[in-house]
């Protein structure tokens, strides 16, 4: 069990180094910016690994009995959330620059984009 | 210069895979019982009778990450309707226009169009007690309006989505969040403390300040992402 | 109310301007925008003076909403603390801000209160990166920033330039701020905790694997080092500054990159100081800065574009920034600090100066602006004199504080490559100006066959060159520069705010509650005469190089040596693509660069 008691942290380094790669070979705009959703993922499901406690629940209190069960960390919760509000943030800013780089270059494949050489 | 990145490329992800594979072991096993800032938060949202304890963190032990993250998104969609402009070449763009829509579908926009906005507001308003919150909330309650473009059309959309109010609100929303910050600094003496009387863990008027700073979040969130759609949907843009 | 309880509102003041200037922009008209923007500027810099003056003493801690740690040393809050440094250099944001709205008085005509906005919340951002002593706050205010300054770099929509390097921009920064986060996570799991001093104080209480800390530290100062662009986290830098509105770039290269390294030094001296093996972090610093001086010293040389030379002359200075903080001396931080700062506010008006030319000519291309602006004889003094300054002229800041680091260091390979990157940098500043100003040297370039650089410029109008809105600033930024060389007490208190960065301890510290009085610095910078015989030398040198480079740069010596050099800057121009996926790859490399040469040290 000791190996699977780190595996979600392995995921959650797949997740960021994929979504890094996939940027590297992304041919087209849009799909560099959902890679870069995918690296992000991969630090919501490190924080929430690390907030786990096992048989602990939700981080809602008065619901049952919390002095008996323990309660999983709600500041990495919390930190999450505030990650997702800054990925869709982010996200559609970057959308909204592709936009206009699609129109102004014609094109969204980054190897065609040949303005900033040098 | 492709082979060249492939190699950089390559390079990277040996390295970066090495250093995660060799520092992972010294973290904490996923599971584990120790969690000193949990224990601590848990403590504090007692304390101010927020029953729930990551909105306790966010709106209250940790707010001003919560003003920042809510600039983050104020940004954003300020950002996007400044870069979504016409161009000065460029004439006011086509408004998109919808196809045909079944009486069945409509009927189901319309009704879900009602239940989503109530639905999101109240998240919103009970944030500080059940999962959810400003954010949560105000998404709902804003995307939730854009049924009336999927049921109908886009004129129907436009009739209920007054954009001049709906920029106000939004900036309204940052303002109140940075005034009730005021408020504690005033009365408390700390820049956004939670100074108003906390009520009793679990009843609706609970958590003090946690509830008013969700409730100008929701606003501003959900402003924000009617004015956020209401510039892509304008778009009218063809790739190929 | 005492500075403590008022900082917080270095944030708050700018975030609510600007959403007071999207709620009223549409009626309030240009004038209105413009001057309640300038207001909240000026009244941010009058609150940074205030803290950086009390932070002079002792440093300001402010637990925000009443969380103060408790007698375990724990808190469940979070906190902004200011020292010398992280107030001044929020005063410098705010004050750089001031200059940019006066600068831009008339700007973006049709969108002005969405641009002035954008200026503000980019303002807040920095105000809140320079004074947090939270780790995940810093993560939120450097997106805060990062967010900003995308919408800001891509705001001359009509640009396509402007659109692609505002997109490398933020794919390549924001992939920088997760991976920080990733590393953020990292030392959370570990510790428990997101506060800076909680987490410096417990992390050196504790024994922890050496290949833990170092994965945690080079994640968590990717993001920092992709703001700070140090090579090979550098590639978007050119790209960003290449394009945005002058003033922005002012911005840029006067601050945003600048709290980028104080990032890198923050959580280095409060946190992992002492805990990370010290030989490796001094090599790796040493490495990347020395690499990133020179790559950014033979790019500046090769530009025609003159945001782009200028960019990239932001580069190498940044990078000899980085390999003084890599040595952990106080008295050389200390140096590198005046350094930077001084030149900081030379580059920002040289920023300025060339918007200036891009506005009037509708050029940035230096052979396009050949001779043109020779009537402009007050803004060709103040070009010549920024890019003597950047030299290291004396008796301006940039030349005491090089001269401090050097004498403190007293290592002669790094006097050697500081002089020859501020040669190289200077002279192709001096080369442009001479070209453009005086119209010296040849009209035809030997690289006649490259298409000459374009951007669409700021304004619409053509606004003279003599007028009050752009020497104004640009006076008052040389002026600084002029003054924080000649006044000992400039100097003596920013190398004083330098040194008391290094006291991680301190920093920790006060935030718990046990407030020791700012250390006090041994040396003070003085000008000694080899100072100012190295400075007149370099400075004669930049000149000579200049007026080399003006006259078609003609090859002298052997031919197998110039071969040589030619298709080392060539391979660097092809491997500076302006391609995503490049500068992706770069980064991932470049985090594994990081953590091997931490690993060898």
């Amino acid at each position: 069990m000791r190996s699977m008691a780190y595996f979600p942290y392995f995921v959650a380094g797949w997740l960021m180094v994929m979504g890094a790669v996939g940027i590297v070979w992304s041919r087209n705009l849009v799909r560099a910016i959902v890679c870069l959703s995918v690296t992000q993922s991969g630090t919501y499901v490190l924080l929430l690994a690390i907030g786990y406690q096992r048989h602990a629940v939700a981080p809602i209190l008065g619901a049952q009995d919390e002095n008996t069960r323990p309660l999983v960390d709600p500041v990495v919760q919390a930190m999450t959330l505030t990650d997702i509000v800054v990925s869709a943030g982010v996200t559609a800013l970057l959308l909204a620059i592709a936009v206009q780089v699609a129109r102004r270059h014609r094109t969204t494949d980054p190897d065609q984009l040949s303005t900033l050489t040098g | 210069m492709k082979r060249l990145r492939w190699l950089v490329c390559w390079f990277g992800i040996c390295t970066f895979g090495i250093l995660l594979i060799f520092a992972i072991p010294g973290l904490p096993p996923v599971g584990d019982v120790s969690h000193p800032y949990r224990d601590l938060a848990v403590r504090a949202a007692v304390e101010h009778a927020t029953a729930n304890t990551v909105a306790s963190v966010n709106f209250d032990t940790r707010a001003f990450d919560t003003l920042g993250e809510e600039a983050i998104f104020f940004t954003a969609v300020l950002g996007a309707i400044a870069l979504l402009r016409p161009a000065r070449h460029e004439k006011d763009r086509r408004l998109p226009h919808s196809g045909r829509v079944l009486a069945s579908t409509r009927l189901a926009g319309y009704v879900f169009l009602g239940i989503t906005t109530v639905v999101g507001w109240d998240v919103v308003a009970h944030g500080h007690l059940t999962p959810g919150g400003g954010f949560q909330g105000g998404i709902v309650a804003g995307s939730g309006l854009h049924l009336a473009y999927v049921a109908g059309n886009y004129s129907v959309l436009q009739r209920i989505r007054p954009l001049r109010l709906l920029e106000i609100g939004e900036a309204a929303g940052v303002v109140g969040f940075i005034g009730i910050g005021l408020a504690g600094l005033v009365c408390a003496g700390s820049f956004l403390t939670n100074f108003v009387p906390m009520g009793i863990l679990g009843g609706f008027l609970s958590g003090g300040t946690v509830a008013l700073l969700n409730a100008v979040v929701g606003l501003e969130v959900g402003c924000g992402v009617v004015m956020l759609l209401s510039r892509f949907l304008e778009q009218d843009l063809v790739m190929t | 109310m005492t500075v403590r309880q008022v900082l917080p509102l270095t944030v708050a003041m700018p975030l609510g301007m600007a959403a007071v200037l999207v709620a009223i922009g549409h009626h309030a008209g240009r004038r209105m925008s413009d001057v309640l923007t300038l207001l909240a500027a000026v009244a941010t810099t009058a609150l940074g003076c205030a803290a950086t003056l009390a932070a002079s003493h002792q440093r300001v801690v402010s637990w925000l909403a009443g969380w103060s740690p408790g007698h375990d040393g724990r808190s469940v809050g979070l906190l902004l603390e200011a020292d010398a440094l992280g107030a001044g250099i929020a005063t410098l944001a705010a004050a750089l801000t001031c200059l940019a709205v006066v600068y831009g008085w008339r700007y973006f005509d049709e969108i002005a209160w969405q641009y002035h906005a954008l200026l503000l919340v980019f303002l807040a951002g920095m105000e809140g990166f320079a004074l947090s002593g939270d780790l995940f706050d810093m993560f939120v205010f450097f997106e805060l920033m990062g967010v900003a300054g995308y919408a800001l770099t891509a705001l001359k929509i009509e640009d396509r330039s402007a659109v692609q390097g505002s997109l490398n921009f933020a794919v390549v920064n924001s992939l920088g701020a997760y991976f920080s986060l990733g590393g953020i996570a990292l030392l959370y799991a570990d510790i428990g905790a997101l506060q800076l001093p909680i987490i410096g104080q417990e992390l050196r209480t504790r024994p922890n694997p050496t290949s833990f800390v170092l994965a945690a530290f080079v994640l968590t100062a990717c993001g920092f080092l992709v703001k700070a662009a140090i090579a090979p986290f550098h590639f978007w830098l050119a790209d960003a500054h290449a394009v945005a509105p002058a003033p922005v770039c002012a911005l840029f290269s006067g601050v945003m990159v600048e709290l980028g390294l104080y990032g890198v030094a923050r959580i280095y001296f409060v946190i992992f100081d002492g805990v990370l093996p010290g030989a490796g972090f001094r090599l790796a610093l040493t490495v990347l800065g020395a690499v990133g001086a020179v790559v950014g010293a033979l790019m500046c040389w090769q530009q025609r574009h003159l945001k782009r030379l200028l960019a990239y002359s932001t580069i190498a200075h940044i990078g000899i920034g980085a390999l003084t903080v890599a040595t952990g001396s106080a008295a050389a931080v200390g140096g590198a600090v005046l350094y930077l700062l001084a030149h900081a506010v030379v580059k920002a008006s040289l920023f300025l100066m060339v918007g200036g030319l891009l506005n009037r000519y509708r050029s940035i291309d230096e052979i396009a602006l050949f001779a043109r602006a020779r009537a402009a004889r007050p803004l060709a003094v103040a070009y010549l004199c920024g890019g003597a300054a950047l030299a290291g002229l004396p008796p301006f800041g940039l030349a005491l504080g090089k001269g401090f680091v050097e004498a403190s260091l007293d290592t002669p390979w790094v006097t050697l490559l500081v002089g020859l990157v501020s040669v190289v940098t200077a002279g192709a500043v001096l080369r442009t100006g001479l070209r453009v100003f005086l119209g010296l040297g040849a009209r035809e370039p030997a690289e006649a066959d490259e298409p000459p650089a374009k951007e669409q410029p700021d304004v619409q109008r053509r606004p003279a060159l003599d007028h009050i809105g752009l020497l104004g600033p640009v006076a008052v930024l040389l002026g600084a520069g002029l003054l924080l060389g000649i006044l000992p007490t400039w100097s003596r208190a920013v190398t004083a705010a330098g040194a008391g960065m290094v006291d991680g301890i301190g920093y920790v510290q006060a935030a718990l509650g046990n407030p020791t009085p700012a250390p006090s610095i041994g040396p003070v910078p003085i000008w000694r005469p080899e100072d100012v015989i190295v400075g007149l030398v370099t400075t004669a040198a930049a000149m000579a190089l200049a007026l080399w480079g003006a006259r078609g740069a003609r090859a002298v010596g052997p031919r197998r040596i110039t071969d040589a050099v030619a298709w080392v800057g060539r391979g660097l121009r092809a491997a500076h693509s302006g391609h995503l996926g490049d500068y992706v790859a770069w980064l991932l490399a470049g985090v594994g660069v990081l953590g091997v040469l931490l690993r060898l040290g």
